[in-house]
């Protein structure tokens, strides 16, 4: 065959292996712009890789918010289906996550709106103190366990925003930049309600005397 | 006044004597996402240090939060999917809004119409048909005249009435 030739077809042919390969390609194995692409053009398995993959941060925030395991399930699963009806909205500006996450808050805003939570008892708090790994000072583990109780109870206080500020940052780990797209707003207004946040939380947890 | 003063206590226990301003508290804040500590006073490195266990205590609370493990994960996904195959709610929003929407501009239009469609015509009698009186042995009598014109006049006994 001639040079022309050969190199059409390997063109034509590498395009096709090229496709096949990406269709044949595990969901796991996707990365997350490929699952949303494929999501997006309703292939099922690649949706449902996105819940895999995301579900506990979804769940984690939405039980930050609402303090009850079944409410946080139904709201994670409600997060799930909005967020697949909206797919097709999905720009790309920010991470996944950050969209999941900023679904997550505002469906869990409107929640508590629904349900006027109230505060939950100290004794009927869910919070364990976090088990004791070998070589770990049980000291500092108790101190710490006895300031995340108090620290559950302050976070009760705060308004949502603030709140979501400090859930956001020390629980969820999440960057400036990434609390912006969350939280709908500029850095400089998420940096600002985090350090009232914490603030605040400091105050309370000092009158309370759980700071040691 | 500059800042604002706490009223809360030092981990010591000894009461707060100077002001902590925004700044100084953002200075601080730096220095706990890595920021440079060396320029802290003591009572900032306190502080610091305070922000510090809250943010250990926040990861324990994370490390604790409940989780969806791998086992329970077919029976959540089974939800998220059987909420996708129904329609959704609220699918006739769209349908009751703009009967909403149609009504108020009906109502609007009917208001605007009666506003500006005049006064009814002044209701008219100028033909008697009967006339009777109360008083006793009065006798009523009209007479139309060609002008279109109507007289009432009414004949009183001799008596007086009143």
């Amino acid at each position: 065959m001639s040079a022309a030739l050969d190199a059409r077809l390997l063109w034509e042919y590498g395009d096709c292996r090229r496709e096949d390969r990406r269709e044949s390609l595990p969901v796991d194995a996707c990365s997350e712009a490929d699952l949303v692409s494929r999501a997006c053009s309703g292939e099922v398995e690649a949706f449902e890789e996105l819940v895999r993959r995301y579900r506990n941060d979804v769940y984690g925030l939405a039980w930050h918010f609402l303090r009850n395991r079944e409410d946080a399930w139904d709201a994670s699963q409600e997060v799930f289906v909005k967020a697949h009806r909206a797919l097709r909205r999905f720009r790309g500006d920010a991470s996944f996550k950050t969209w999941l996450l900023r679904i997550t808050a505002n469906h869990c805003k409107d929640a508590l709106k629904r349900r006027r939570l109230r505060t939950v008892p100290l004794e009927d708090l869910p919070y364990e103190p976090p088990v004791d790994t070998p070589g770990a000072d049980p000291g500092r583990a108790a101190e710490t366990g006895e300031l995340a109780v108090a620290l559950e109870m302050a976070l009760n206080k705060l308004s949502h925003k603030h709140k979501t500020a400090f859930i956001l940052r020390e629980m969820e780990g999440l960057s400036y930049e990434e609390m912006a797209g969350v939280m709908g707003c500029s850095m400089g207004t998420v940096m600002s309600r985090l350090h009232h946040a914490r603030r605040n939380l400091r105050d309370l947890l000092a009158q309370w005397g759980a700071m040691g | 006044m500059r800042g604002a003063t706490c009223a809360t206590c030092w981990p010591n226990g000894a009461r707060w004597g100077e002001k902590m301003n925004k700044r100084r508290f953002q200075k601080i804040e730096k220095a706990l996402d890595g920021g440079d500590s060396s320029g802290l006073s003591g009572e900032e490195a306190s502080l610091l240090g305070d922000l510090a266990r809250m943010r250990a205590g926040a990861r324990a609370l994370a490390d604790a939060s409940p989780r969806i493990e791998d086992a329970q994960f077919p029976s959540f996904m089974a939800g998220v999917r059987e909420a996708i195959g129904q329609p959704q709610r609220g699918s006739h929003r769209g349908f009751w809004a703009f009967a909403s929407l149609a009504t108020a501009a009906l109502v609007v239009a009917v208001s605007t119409l009666m506003v500006f469609s005049g006064e009814p015509p002044a209701a008219t009698a100028s033909v008697v048909e009967q006339a009777t009186t109360e008083i006793r042995g009065a006798v009523v009598h009209w007479q139309h005249s060609e002008e279109g014109d109507t007289t009432v006049w009414l004949d009183v006994a001799d008596s007086d009435i009143w």
